[in-house]
């Protein structure tokens, strides 16, 4: 590939780098709002509560308490996304490194429960007890890679179903997997999409292995693992790819 | 005067129910609802005179139930919450037939007044 086909690959991986930047920003943003929002109404019930707490009324002053704690766990939700929020702003400067797998997988479903909520779609993480190493590895990417796969199984997942990430241990590193009870939309724009992902995938060291439909169920596989690896089972990594999963 | 009869939809729980509250507080008959498809059930099985509805909601979204509202109910009013920056929202909603555009957090008493404008109440 010439120079200016790799600088524009490069520029393009970059914008879209930037586009999920702003779309889990955006969403988390909204949730943040949402929980300010209600702590903005339960401040306005406590002071509603008080004068009649000071009047002495039966059960004003309980209800301060239970206000009070109700307040409590909108701050603390405030601080779960916050929390979430700067590990995912600094991945994107963070170098190539070793990461435990878990934490990755976990951070990229929690960014994305709220475009599956507005599907009313139900996201479950399955992870392993033991950490999962991962040995030169781009965290950022890993995320967008999840994070992409659950949007692109959002749009066929019929409402009130599940979407599962779970994570295994593989010779390679790990292996991500993404399921729902619901084949892939068949269409151009989520075939191109799928064919991105799978570019995304391996700009990042790993291969989308297969995309299998098993009686209506899409599957990705998305193993990560060690770019030297020397084990017997490396050279399975780079077959296959995404299908299409139409 | 009988008490205004408000209808509050928010797909957060927690916020409904404490905006319900404290409308009751202030003599307003309020009723809350977690989604579009409640709400269109509960215009259904109840009178009101307004609706307070917010616009980003899972399933059916504001603008969808108030089309739905409009349809069905042309004189009950309706009021729309949002988030930030939205202004394109408000005016979709206004073109929809909302009585008027609030952005979250509201006060209680700016939303109060609107729903007694809304009503004809001043």
């Amino acid at each position: 590939m010439s120079v200016a086909a790799d600088t524009l690959n490069e520029n393009r991986m970059r914008e879209r780098e930037l586009r999920y930047f702003g779309r889990v920003l955006a969403g988390q943003c909204h949730e943040l709002v949402n929980a300010l929002n209600i702590a903005h109404e339960l401040c306005g019930l406590h002071e509603d509560t008080l004068p009649r707490a000071l009047e002495g009324q039966v059960g004003a002053v309980e209800k301060l308490g239970s206000l009070a704690r109700r307040m409590q766990i909108q701050i603390a939700r405030c601080h779960a996304i916050l929390r979430v929020l700067s590990r995912f702003a600094h991945s994107v400067d963070e170098p190539e490194g070793t990461y435990d797998a878990r934490e990755i997988v976990e951070r990229a479903v929690f960014l994305a429960a709220r475009q599956a909520r507005l599907r009313q779609t139900e996201l479950q993480v399955v992870l392993p007890q033991g950490g999962v190493p991962l040995v030169d590895y781009n965290p950022f990417r890993l995320q967008q890679a999840i994070h992409e796969g659950i949007e692109l199984l959002l749009e066929g997942v019929a409402q009130g179903r599940r979407i599962t990430a779970s994570l295994t241990p593989d010779p390679l590193g790990a292996e991500v997997k993404l399921e729902s009870g619901d084949p892939l939309l068949c269409n151009e724009a989520a075939v191109g999409r799928l064919a991105e992902l799978t570019a995304l995938v391996q700009a990042a060291g790993g291969e989308v292995r297969e995309t299998p439909e098993d009686g209506g169920r899409l599957v990705f596989l998305i193993p990560y693992g060690r770019r030297d690896a020397t084990s017997p089972d490396s050279d399975t990594v780079g077959r296959g790819g995404a299908t299409g999963g139409c | 005067m009988a008490a205004l009869r408000v209808l509050f939809v928010d797909d957060e729980e927690e916020l409904v129910s404490t905006v319900v509250e404290r409308l009751d507080l202030r003599g307003i008959d309020a009723t809350g609802a977690m989604s579009g498809e409640e709400a269109l059930t509960r215009i259904e099985e109840q009178p009101f005179d307004v609706v307070v509805l917010d616009v980003r909601m899972p399933g059916l979204g504001g603008f969808d139930v108030i089309k739905r509202i409009k349809q069905s109910h042309p004189d009950l009013e309706v009021i729309l919450l949002s988030g930030h920056g939205a202004k394109e929202a408000a005016e979709t909603g206004l073109r929809l037939g909302a009585f008027d555009y609030l952005q979250k957090p509201v006060d209680l008493e700016d939303l109060i007044a609107i729903l007694h404008r809304a009503t004809g109440r001043e």
